[in-house]
């Protein structure tokens, strides 16, 4: 968010929700506001098999991150993502980039 | 009363002759090769400076150099966006340039998105987020991208001097907060004297783009730098895969150096020009070749590349006509083995014919070339091409370039051996249609005369700046071993000068020469 702001999350996130909803229909029902938050998620979850829901938020990320990848590569993204979870180790975050 | 300090890794305070204390300020490096020069140094530390220009002349790039250059862990450069390009369009390009460290990005070199705060919050918001995040981060680089979006959208809604005291109290904190920054935006030269901002800052440098013909001209100008001298006027600028590479008008040569007043005599590799020249180049002199098409100019100017080899100078031949490997091949044809030389690297050959290079450009790939391999001697071949192969818009500089490389060469004692094409028109002797002959020490003219029925070549030293020269036109022929001498001096014609000679001498007899004349095999 410090990085691209509001605008620039929201367009992303717009983005990776209809790729996402290609594969994850229920995700339709899920949408992004003018702050770069997801909105519907939870209501959705609650009436949802836990596992289909996982599934759906994992699509999502993923769609995110690809961009992300598309845009500014894989280190810069892999960068980012450690900033936000620092926790996750770089072989689980490298991208299919070449070690 | 308190003893200075130290800050910022530097020693900010000196003390001379122990009565007088003054300030050293520190220049940062900006990472644009050549513009450190230009600006005396490089950026004054803590200075508060503007880039301005149109969109497309690289001040993004300019500013991202610096950053890159100056950013550490320690001391990280902040980089604030503000409704400008968008940063994931700004990362996605800036990273393919070669300064761009992936490794910096998150912690040297940091991103900030202003553009909510700008649009939602008013100019008190704006300064307090910036207080905020330089604070934290123990910011050394500020890079505020683009400045000009902020004010003009505040001075939509406030007053401009509340715009101006905003700008005074930004600066006054990033000054006290030790750090330099850097002001973007698309500003025009025409509002330089009615916006109070160019008076606030330390330094403006303006950055323009100029459509000349088919070529793009970019020029860079430091309008205004406190505290250090710059070289003033305009400066080329290129954008390449390595960012902004700036080119200071001279060349970093602007100090000539007084040649020594005994100087060696070099040899051309032509035993009888050698003696036409008093027994030789002196050594640091720029010396002209001009001659028509087909008259050996190439191969004089190879001999003498081949002759300093030989003893030992190494050599730098700048070319735009000939590709390198039809120059190798003749010189192989006479023998010279310059491929040798090429390989054992006291020999470059340039090959610079890229239609659309600055003349700077074009000087700095010689001047790099000649640090390279220590160069003596310089072979430029030809003026005529060097100049067709500047893009159209440079070509008006390209005197005045050729004047500043030649006077500081040849004062650092490199031999310089020009070619220039003239045409024999038959009724005079032009030195050069080319009114660079100023910018030589000595005159070679070459050119064809109609003798026994035969066009023949001659030579002529025209003038030799410092020394005493023969006043012989001699005849001579490229052979197998390159341009060769024959014969004296010839008595029996008149006017040999305007390339049709009245014969006043007895006419020997003479054989049909077959074949006509041999030349050099390829």
């Amino acid at each position: 968010m410090r990085l691209m702001g509001n605008g620039g999350v929201r367009a992303l996130l717009s983005r990776a929700l209809v790729l996402a909803t290609l594969e994850t229909a229920w995700l339709c029902n899920a949408s992004v506001n003018s702050d770069g938050d997801l909105e519907g998620l939870q209501d959705i979850g609650a009436e949802m098999d836990p596992e289909s829901f996982l599934e759906g938020r994992v699509i999502l990320l993923a769609q995110l991150l690809g961009l992300l990848v598309t845009f500014i590569g894989p280190t810069l993204t892999s960068g980012l993502l450690h900033e936000i979870w620092p926790h996750i180790a770089p072989e689980d975050r490298d991208f299919g980039m070449e070690q | 009363m308190k003893k200075p300090r130290k800050t910022a890794g530097s020693a900010l305070v000196e003390t001379s002759h122990g009565n007088r204390a003054k300030v050293t300020i520190r220049k940062l490096s900006t990472g644009v090769r050549g513009l450190d020069e230009i600006l005396g140094g490089g950026l004054p530390e803590f200075s508060l400076n503007l880039v301005g220009g149109a969109p497309g002349s690289g001040k993004t790039t300019l500013v991202h150099q610096f950053a890159f250059a100056n950013a550490t862990p320690e001391r990280p450069a902040v980089y604030f966006t503000i409704l400008g390009e968008p940063v994931i369009k700004m990362l996605r390009y800036q990273q393919q340039f070669s300064f761009y460290d992936e490794a910096k990005v998150g912690k040297s070199v940091r991103f900030i998105n202003l553009s909510d705060l700008v649009l939602e919050k008013d100019l008190e918001a704006v300064l307090e987020e910036i207080i905020a995040q330089v604070t934290a981060t123990n910011a050394g680089v500020v890079v505020m991208d683009s400045f000009r979006t902020l004010v003009r959208k505040a001075a939509g809604v406030v007053g401009e001097l509340e715009v101006q005291a905003f700008v005074h109290r930004l600066s006054q904190f990033l000054t006290a907060s030790e750090v330099t920054a850097i002001l973007v935006g698309e500003y025009v030269q025409e509002e330089m004297p009615d916006n109070p901002l160019f008076t606030m800052v330390d330094g403006v440098f303006w950055l323009t783009q100029v459509t000349e013909r088919n070529s793009i001209v970019r020029k860079l100008q430091v309008m205004k730098l406190r505290g250090q001298a710059s070289v003033p006027g305009l400066h080329t600028i290129s954008i390449t895969a390595d960012g902004l590479q700036a080119f200071s008008r001279t060349l970093g040569l602007d100090t000539v150096p007084t040649r020594p007043s005994r100087r060696k005599r070099l040899s051309i590799g032509i035993p009888d020009l050698d003696a036409m020249l008093g027994g030789g180049i002196l050594e640091g002199d720029s010396v002209l070749v001009a001659g028509p098409s087909g008259t050996g100019k190439s191969a004089l100017a190879t001999q003498f590349i081949a002759e300093g080899l030989r003893q030992g100078e190494a050599g730098i031949m700048a070319i735009f006509e000939e590709r390198p490997p039809s120059y190798t091949q003749r010189a192989d044809g006479f023998g010279l083995k310059l491929s040798d030389a090429e390989k054992n690297g006291t020999l470059e050959l340039l090959y610079l014919r890229p239609l659309d290079l600055s003349v700077d450009e074009t000087m700095e790939a010689i001047l790099d070339a000649i640090k390279r391999v220590g160069a003596k001697r310089l072979v430029i071949d030809s003026l005529v091409g060097f100049e067709m192969a500047l893009a159209p818009g440079f070509r008006a500089d390209f005197r005045e370039s050729l004047y500043r490389m030649i006077g500081a060469l040849t004062g650092a004692g490199i031999t310089i051996l020009s070619t220039v094409e003239v045409e024999d028109n038959f009724t005079s002797l032009q030195f050069s249609h080319y009114a660079i002959s100023f910018l030589t020490d000595d005159i070679v003219r070459l050119r064809y005369v109609e003798i026994d029925g035969q066009l023949r070549k001659t030579m002529v030293v025209i003038k030799m700046r410092g020394g005493n020269h023969s006043k012989d036109i001699r005849e001579y022929v490229i052979t197998k071993k390159g341009v060769v001498v024959i014969h004296p001096r010839r008595t029996d014609y008149a006017r040999l000068s305007t390339g049709i000679p009245k014969r006043t001498g007895p006419r020997k007899e003479q054989a049909d020469e077959t074949p006509p004349e041999s030349k050099a095999t390829a």
